[in-house]
Formats: C-alpha cells, structure tokens, sequence
C-alpha cells in the first residue's frame, strides 16, 4: 500500500504544533492587549459634555487653577465639580449671552443641576480618595494628563488595577514635590540613580506607606 | 531534505511512544480504566477552552454588576429626589458637629458687640480716618499669623482671588482683562482698601460684595483670614516706603491694559 502522505507532510505536522503554541500565545496576548485597549478601557476616548467646556482654555490659556472649582480636591474623596454658581462667578459678565452657556444660565435660574458625563470613571469596588493622592505628591497631572491641553476631557490612563499598582508599588518613581502637584508641565522622573534617590527621598518626607501596606488588598477595596 | 527526514522520523518515533503510553493498557481487561485513561487529554482541552472564553467574556461586560452598584456616591444623580441629584444640600437649620460658630468675629468678621449700623455707600472713599468707613468690621486678624499661614494665604490667593484681582492685587487680572469689568474687579492699593478693617475683606469675600459673588463655599473661613494678611502684605508692597517690604511681596508682574484706580 503506498503511504498517503509524503515525507515533505512532516512540515505541515511540525507547523501546526508550533503553530498551536504560537496561536495560543498570540490569542491571549491578543486578548490582554484588547483588555488594556482604550476601546475596554474608554482611555483616549472623548466624552462630549452637555456644555463644550473647554479645560484647555481655562486652564492653559486662563491659568485658571485647578482648585478654583475642584475646591474639595484636597479635603475629600471627591475632587469636587463646581456648582453652577462657580460658573457664574465670571460668566454673569463674560461671555454673558452666549447660546453655548444658555445651560448654565437656566441651571442658575431654576436649580437644576447640570449633567455632565463622568470621563474617569472607577468600578465602585474601588475606593479612591484624592485628597491623599495629593496630600503625598501624585500630582494631578500623573493620572489625568495634560488637562490643560484638552478641549475636551479624555482619559489618558487605562484606570485599572495593574495601573493603580504600578505607582503603589514603587512609589517612588511618581511622586512629585507638594509645590509641583498642580503643575501640569512636570514630568515622571525618567528613572536615573539620583532621580530616583529624590523619589525616595520624597517618599520619606511624606511618610508614604511601604509597597506591602500600598499594595494591600484593603487599601483600595473596602 | 535529509534533517527534515530525520526530524519526520523522530517525529514518528516520539509520537509512537506518546501512543503507546496512552494506549499501553490498551490490553488492559477494564474498559473504565481505558476511559479515564484517555479522558484527561480531551478535558484538559476543555479546560483550556474553558479558560479562553472566560478571558474572552471578562472584556464583554459581565462585571458591570459590581462596577455601577445602585448605591449614592459624590455627584452620582439619584432618581429618588426631586432634583436629581444624590448629593444633598443640608436641610436649613442644620448646624453639623463643630460648625456652631459662636466666635462672632472670628466667624463673621463683625464686632461682638456691634454698634448700631450707620449707612454706607460702596463706591465712598472717605480719605480721613477719623470716621471709620465699615465701623462693625472687626479692625484686625482674630488670629495669630505665622510664616505658613502668610504662605498659604499667599496660595490661596493666586488660586480663587488672582483670576479678578490679579497678581498684585490691581483688579488686573485675566478675567477681568477678558471683560469681568462692570464694575472691574477692585484694585487693593487704593486708600478706601488700604484702610479697611481686616473684617470688611473678610465680609466681601462671605457675602460678596457689588459684582463679587460670594466665596464662601470655595475658601473655608481661616483660609479667608489668612488671604487677608496676605492682602495687608500686598498692600504694604506697594506701599514703597515700607521698611517691612521683602523681596516676596515686591515682585510686580506686569499689568496689562488696565487702568489703574
């Protein structure tokens, strides 16, 4: 009986168990990358707000701070949004009778409040205070981005568990002087010796906790 | 051609033992054995697939459950209240633990015991001392003043009153430079200012004042004194003459296109 398949058959044996491994591989790195994708994550994706408030312009053109209407951001869990009345402190006079600020005005006028669309937003499993996070150095600008370069509000950070842990691990390598939290222009350290003996440093000075109390099932989920 | 025989040849031979492993009870005369012996193989398989389908359906939004959990946090709306939203005001009336506020001066900026009012217009500018022009203002800071109280005054200022009053206090700033200028926004270094009480900055910035709305709810109280004893130093750097001027208070910028009262 002559065989069926010929010698030169082996390759495509050989292939396919290669192949296997390989298709395995790539399917889950595949899936972790389509995990961490802005597309599972909404990261880079733009939230139109009922209002086309524009940060990069009261923030970078302005130089408007943060704390300005984020007031609770370093008392309290929640950053804080301005109620409308924050608005109206400038715009009863500026850009007064514009029909982009129409909502604004109606709010004021009847007490409605304005809706906007939350753009970072945390599984409620996941306690977050950010008052801590400045209070110990993380600047507004690590897990925001250039805000002050947004018109409109994305997230620039996946928000998820492995992210969070990237800085509750090594602390170091993000904290920044309290003067320079608000700073929009600072940048993470790029790991030198002395850069990083400064995060410790720092780490130090604002009795930030060790990695095994940070990195705490209950630290973040309570 | 001859190293890919030989390969398909230990191929062959490795898979051959593989089988025979399998297989090797093949004469066995319990046929479960068999079974479970061939089983695994085929399960594992299961398992794995299993596995990735998991992973898969992790990205699709079974955890959406635990993420929105129909619970009120800050600013989430709430269907529940008439308004809508689930951050409620304080009900009137409500005195929280702590917020009793008995200290008058300190809370309201108004003498304890208060003479009776008499009436005052905003824009008077009364250049002699002798009759004061805010008589129920407290005159000074009820509060010691210390380097870092001065510094976070210092902070607090460029945060909430720079945007209008500008950096140096001129009523310069960036608002007021884009058309917050009806009335424009009150420039410190002017005698009405420079001899009001400490508490009628502190009542402006309560209850607001003419265009000024109020900044109660953005700057807790001894934030407001402590902007005040900035303002004293602002003004005092301004001032020239002033012997007690360093180079903290007296660095101008420069003021653009705005005129000065």
């Amino acid at each position: 009986m002559p065989q069926i398949f010929r010698h030169s058959t082996n390759y495509l044996a050989r292939t396919t168990i290669f192949g296997a491994i390989f298709i395995l591989f790539a399917a889950l790195w595949v899936t972790a990358e389509i995990a961490r994708s802005g597309w599972n994550t909404g990261a880079y994706i733009e939230r139109q707000q009922p209002i086309q408030f524009s940060h990069k312009h009261h923030v970078g053109d302005d130089g408007i701070d943060c704390r300005y209407c984020h007031t609770s951001v370093e008392t309290s869990a929640s950053a804080g949004m301005p109620a409308t009345a924050v608005c109206m402190n400038c715009h009863k006079q500026i850009w007064a009778d514009s029909p982009y600020l129409k909502p604004v005005r109606d709010s004021f006028k009847d007490g409605k409040p304005l809706e906007w669309i939350r753009v970072h937003d945390l599984p409620d499993f996941a306690y977050f205070n950010h008052s801590i996070h400045i209070n110990k150095g993380v600047g507004c600008s690590t897990c925001h981005g250039r805000i002050d370069q947004m018109p409109v509000v994305s997230q620039t950070q996946s928000l998820q568990m492995e992210w969070c842990l990237e800085c509750h691990r090594a602390p170091e390598n993000y904290v920044r002087p309290k003067e320079k939290v608000f700073d929009m222009e600072w940048r993470p350290r790029n790991s030198s010796k002395a850069e990083i003996a400064e995060g410790l440093d720092l780490k130090t000075k604002y009795h930030i906790q060790k990695p095994d109390v940070l990195t705490s099932c209950s630290t973040c989920h309570r | 051609m001859g190293s890919s025989r030989r390969f398909g040849v230990r191929w062959q031979a490795q898979r051959d033992t593989a089988l025979d492993s399998v297989w090797s009870d093949r004469s066995s005369a319990d046929p479960k054995r068999r079974r479970r012996f061939a089983l695994p193989a085929h399960s594992k398989l299961v398992l794995v697939l299993l596995l990735l389908t998991a992973h898969c359906s992790l990205l699709t939004g079974c955890r959406r459950d635990m993420q929105d959990q129909p619970k009120a946090i800050a600013y989430r709306e709430n269907s529940f209240y008439k308004d809508g939203t689930g951050s409620r005001p304080l009900v009137e009336g409500t005195v929280p633990r702590g917020y009793l506020r008995q200290e008058r001066e300190y809370y309201t900026g108004k003498k304890s015991a208060a003479p009776s009012a008499t009436p005052q217009t905003q824009t008077a500018a009364t250049q002699s001392t002798s009759t004061p022009l805010y008589p129920d203002d407290v005159e000074t800071i009820p509060m010691t003043i210390t380097k870092a109280d001065l510094d976070r005054g210092q902070e607090r200022y460029n945060i909430y009153c720079s945007a209008c009053h500008g950096m140096t206090g001129y009523g310069d700033g960036i608002v007021a430079r884009r058309g917050f200028n009806k009335p424009s926004p009150a420039n410190y270094h002017q005698d009405r200012l420079r001899q009001a009480p400490a508490g009628h900055f502190f009542d402006v910035m309560t209850n607001g004042w003419g265009a000024m709305p109020s900044y109660a709810s953005q700057i807790p109280v001894e934030d407001r004194w402590r902007i005040i004893a900035y303002l004293r130093a602002l003004q005092l750097s301004q001032q020239g003459n002033s012997p007690t001027v360093n180079d903290r208070g007296s660095s101008p910028t420069v003021r653009e296109g705005s005129s000065r009262k």
